[in-house]
């Protein structure tokens, strides 16, 4: 089995999982650094977990509620936990987010809503506390560190007192936890809610930035959307660019995990544009 | 109203799109739940919805890759994937496990949804055709049809029966799908310049099961449509209103020499 183990202070290069993904790692051997699973994934197919034996893998994780009131499952903990352990993982991401709540008042049952996609919470003071509760009760029972990673924001969520820099920036000033710096995620939320993507990028928290995700955006129905069947923007180079002059990520993804057909050559030549972009 | 009861009444909204159609129909049962509730964007939600549906159809783009490409460069994904989430909600269905069920019940959707007027929506009906034809053909097994082959020893008879050899399904296209093909290849499609071309097309599964597609002329077209197991080839063509002459005998005979028809009763040769 492989694991992540960057030499110090270099940058690692990978993929999002995919089946095609994968089946381009252990086809070309070296050509990317990781696949980042997500660990939704590997509970129903555990045997995803088999290409480890080729190619190292990250954690990502999309259960744990980081952003939201209802605490996961003990048991989801305990499951994630092990996954982390048995993998080797240096950290494990999380997206800052919810994908449970509370029942509406009145609703038939008393469980938890249960969502299949993470939703960005309202940016607000109350959520920022919220968030370094459960950062807090989720970090001593993982055996990896936990970093967070920006939600894109489709919708304003009434009660918002602080757009998505600012809330990033409270989340890791109130809890000093590492950050996965979405460059998709980060330029849709600044085109749906309006705010300068370039000017504020300096504001975000970018000393704590872990590891990078990068993937392609549509803009449909006049609202700008996450797309993993297209390539990133030459915006978002030029911010991962600026990103690289302030700091050291760790690691840097390309989402390019909803279309199998996702053209080969462009994934080659991304993994090493980002390759030499941060010096490797 | 607390962050805690606002995610509440988002997520359920999430959950249930059927409240989400009773919320826009009726904004005063929104802000029963809060004031702050009052101001969730709906038409926002309702998209964000649609896009977690477009990723739980994603396993499809293998079997209906260009219909995918023609949805994202006519910008239709978000306001599809959404009319189609809330066409399931309102029937009380959900998306269908297994994908092959999956991708016939998006791609019915798909039929009824799009407006034919449109020059996109022309070239989406066309391309989920033939993208679901080519989908049921990946899918089967060996293709039925009581007969194997055709004698060759004589020449079709007027008189003659004839039954497909195998399965074939026939589609009468507006626009050439190898057409729509190259320029959903470009970088930046222009749908418009996807000029109308007829396309006859047959999606054959031979009765040992390997599968094709078949480009066809008007006469082979309208023949094979007509092929039942029960009318006879002079039959076939007073439907088709040609003369029951010797000609239309030959060229039924082509589309035997083909492998496409056979004689009832008769068998493979060794």
């Amino acid at each position: 089995m492989l694991s992540v183990a960057a030499k110090a202070g270099e940058t690692a290069v990978g993929l999002a999982y995919s089946p095609a993904m994968a089946a381009l790692a252990r086809r070309r051997p070296g050509l990317t650094d990781y696949l980042e699973v997500p660990f939704e994934l590997l509970r129903h197919m555990p045997a995803v977990a088999e290409v480890q034996e080729e190619v190292p893998l990250l954690l990502h994780c999309a259960s744990l509620s980081v952003g939201g009131f209802v605490a996961p499952a003990p048991q989801l903990i305990d499951d994630i936990a092990a996954e982390a352990e048995r993998m080797a993982v240096p950290w494990i991401s999380e997206h800052l987010a919810f994908i449970s709540a509370d029942p509406l008042p009145g609703a038939e049952s008393d469980e938890p809503a249960q969502l299949t996609y993470t939703v960005c919470p309202q940016l607000s003071e109350e959520v920022v506390d919220q968030v370094a509760r459960n950062v807090a009760a989720l970090a001593p029972k993982l055996p990896a560190p936990l970093i967070v990673e920006n939600s894109p924001l489709y919708f304003e969520m009434p009660g918002s007192s602080m757009n998505m820099v600012q809330f990033v920036s409270r989340v890791v000033e109130a809890t000093g936890i590492g950050l996965l710096l979405d460059l998709s995620h980060y330029l849709i939320a600044a085109s749906n809610t309006g705010f300068d993507a370039e000017r504020e990028f300096e504001r975000l928290p970018l000393e704590n930035v872990v590891e990078v995700h990068l993937s392609g955006q549509s803009l449909q129905s006049g609202i700008h959307w996450d797309d993993h069947a297209c390539p990133a923007s030459e915006r978002q180079f030029a911010l991962l660019e600026r990103l690289l002059e302030r700091s050291r990520p760790q690691a840097i993804t390309f989402e390019y995990n909803w279309n199998s057909a996702f053209p080969q050559a462009l994934v080659e030549a991304h993994l090493e544009r980002a390759r030499a972009m941060a010096g490797r | 109203m607390s962050a805690r009861a606002l995610h509440a009444v988002v997520a359920a909204g999430l959950r249930d799109p059927r409240l989400l159609g009773g919320w826009a129909a009726d904004p005063a049962a929104l802000g029963a739940y809060g004031s702050e509730a009052a101001g969730i964007d709906l038409a926002g939600l309702s998209g964000f919805a649609g896009l977690t549906a477009k990723v739980r159809h994603n396993g499809l783009r293998d079997d209906f890759p260009l219909t995918f490409r023609l949805l994202a460069a006519a910008g239709l994904e978000a306001r599809l994937f959404t009319d189609y989430l809330f066409a399931c909600a309102r029937e009380g269905r959900a998306f269908a496990p297994a994908p092959a069920r999956r991708g016939a019940e998006l791609a019915d959707f798909i039929l009824a949804w799009a407006d034919p007027r449109s020059a996109a929506g022309a070239l989406l009906i066309d391309v989920v055709r033939h993208e679901r034809a080519l989908a049921r053909l990946r899918c089967g097994g060996p293709g039925g049809g009581e007969a194997k082959a055709v004698p060759r020893d004589r020449p079709l008879r007027l008189a003659d029966v004839p039954v497909l050899a195998g399965e074939i399904e026939l589609l009468e296209l507006g626009h050439d799908p190898d057409a729509i093909a190259a320029e959903l290849c470009r970088a930046e499609p222009a749908l418009g310049a996807v000029a109308p071309s007829p396309a006859l097309l047959g999606y054959r599964r031979a009765p040992d099961g390997t599968t094709g597609l078949l480009r066809l002329d008007a006469f082979s077209f309208a023949f094979l449509g007509l092929v039942d197991g029960e009318a006879s080839i002079g039959s076939i063509a007073a439907a088709l209103g040609l003369p029951p002459a010797p000609p239309v005998a030959a060229a039924a005979g082509q589309l035997a020499e083909a492998g496409l028809i056979a004689l009832r009763g008769t068998r493979t040769r060794p």
